[in-house]
């Protein structure tokens, strides 16, 4: 009974209770938009989440998560944004417990959680916060399964607001560089991808296979060039030698024309 | 908020909170408790950071809400966060561990500090089955609990040793203390106890325009 006034009253007001133009609520969504989204490098690796995203499922839990706490922007009613956060956290549980086959740990958690958090980017996030703080059941917020997530989700912004190099276990140079976009995402292959049984894999194996022959095949056709150069270099060099030994065999002995030297002065004479 | 009556019999519902680094087994410690389970291949359950149990204790009904924190150093300064209105803290070392016990006393201090006496503080000693291995001494801790006004316990999540006893002792504290309470609001009187949760408003100024008037005049 509560609930369903709270509901109706909270749907009814929301428009003029959601973000009032008074607070600094929408300064401070556009900040944390704008840092989550220059944190769009950060992999669960970097924040120890154990979420294994070379599994299917995973991936795919990670994904309704996500779209679990983008949904909660559309809600109107507090509780209703709360079950947003609920939903988006028991997929997490069901993500981490695909990655790690044991019940997922507070530590676990709120790393997955900040991580999808960073994978989403929930529009309107701090409003949102605020709102659920402000004018949801005080009593709902504290204890039960949803307080917990929305104190986990609480924490998880907490965390990013202030995430720096140590929280990442980085360098300061390395996160400095990673916020500046210089620095490739190096992303470590999960070692389940390596299996033959992934299609995308099977093709590359192929084509490394296929490119491998290729540059073999070049490698002799090279080969094959180059002992052709050196024959085409060779062979004049040998056809000389032949030829000086054989001129050298038989010297060339041109007898003079002596006889003809007269002859000539003859017709010379002659003619005058 | 500590306690909600229900008709005639009263249903307490608190908030444990459970605190301590990262490897002293707290999550082995309320799977123990919640479900009896300790490292098991087929594990069924989802997670283990948060937890209820219900609970009768001399005919009150207990609900226990065990929330697990992220024990993590990078995680620290998002305690106040996870022991905001909490009843009861559970702040779990490793007997294996020096480091680990130190980091307990921080929680104590950070706890007092931010919650007062109002919470009821238990240190526990987990994997007490390595005793062979114990760096943390017996009379250092208990004394330096009931320094702080905690009860000591030891425990064993593997042999399922202390645990039962330590949920149900720390009920019983927050019982109390929730009556104590009940007591304090009920005598009419909105002082302190009740007055510290809340949001506490005073009103000066009107006083301060009306000084001459009614009030403070003589």
């Amino acid at each position: 009974m509560m609930d369903n006034i709270e509901k109706m009253v909270m749907t009814q007001l929301y428009k003029s209770v959601f973000c009032p133009d008074n607070s600094q609520d929408e300064q401070k969504d556009l900040a944390i938009q704008r840092h989550i989204r220059s944190l769009h490098w950060v992999t669960p690796e970097m924040l120890h989440a154990p979420i294994n995203e070379g599994k299917a499922e995973v991936r795919d839990d990670i994904f309704f998560a996500v779209t679990a706490m983008i949904e909660m922007d559309s809600k109107r009613a507090p509780q209703d944004k709360l079950s947003c956060v609920t939903k988006g956290s028991n997929f997490l549980f069901k993500a981490i417990q695909g990655s790690t086959q044991e019940p997922a740990t507070a530590d676990d958690f709120l790393s997955s959680l900040i991580y999808a958090v960073l994978k989403a980017n929930p529009p309107r996030l701090q409003s949102n916060l605020q709102y659920i703080t402000r004018f949801c059941y005080p009593k709902r917020l504290m204890t039960g399964e949803a307080g917990y997530c929305f104190t986990n989700l609480c924490c998880a912004v907490a965390f990013i607001e202030k995430l720096d190099a140590p929280a990442l276990s980085l360098t300061r140079e390395e996160f400095d560089q990673h916020m500046q976009g210089q620095r490739l995402q190096v992303r470590r292959i999960p070692h389940c991808l390596l299996k033959s049984d992934w299609p995308g894999l099977q093709q590359i194996q192929q084509n490394q296979k296929l490119l491998l022959e290729l540059r073999s095949r070049q490698d002799r056709i090279i080969r094959g060039v180059q002992n052709m150069q050196q024959e085409l270099k060779d062979w004049p060099r040998s056809i000389g030698k032949e030829v000086q030994e054989i001129m050298n065999r038989f010297p060339l002995h041109i007898p003079l024309p002596k006889v003809q030297l007269p002859a000539a002065s003859t017709v010379c004479s002659s003619e005058n | 908020m500590a306690a909600g009556a229900a008709g005639a019999s009263k249903t307490y519902s608190f908030k444990v909170v459970l605190l301590g680094e990262g490897c002293v087994g707290k999550t082995s410690l309320v799977l123990r408790y919640c479900e009896n389970k300790f490292n098991d291949k087929h594990l069924t359950t989802l997670q283990a950071s948060f937890l209820t149990k219900k609970l009768n204790i001399g005919g009150k009904r207990v609900n226990l809400a065990i929330w697990d924190t992220a024990g993590q150093e990078r995680f620290h300064a998002l305690g106040p966060i996870y022991y905001r209105d909490s009843n009861g803290a559970i702040l779990v070392y490793d007997i294996t561990d020096e480091d680990s016990f130190q980091k307990v006393k921080n929680w104590v201090k950070e706890l007092r500090k931010m919650l007062g006496n109002e919470i009821s503080l238990c240190i526990v000693g987990n994997k007490i089955d390595l005793d062979k291995d114990r760096h943390v001494s017996v009379q250092e801790t208990e004394a330096y609990a009931e320094s702080v006004g905690a009860k000591h316990y030891h425990t064993s999540a593997k042999q399922n040793k202390g645990i039962e006893e330590l949920f149900l002792d720390l009920c019983k504290r927050m019982i109390e203390s929730a009556q104590a309470d009940e007591r304090a609001k009920g005598n009419g009187s909105s002082q302190s106890a009740t007055a510290r949760r809340g949001v506490q408003i005073i009103d000066d100024e009107p006083q301060a325009q009306s000084s001459g008037g009614c009030c403070t005049s003589g």
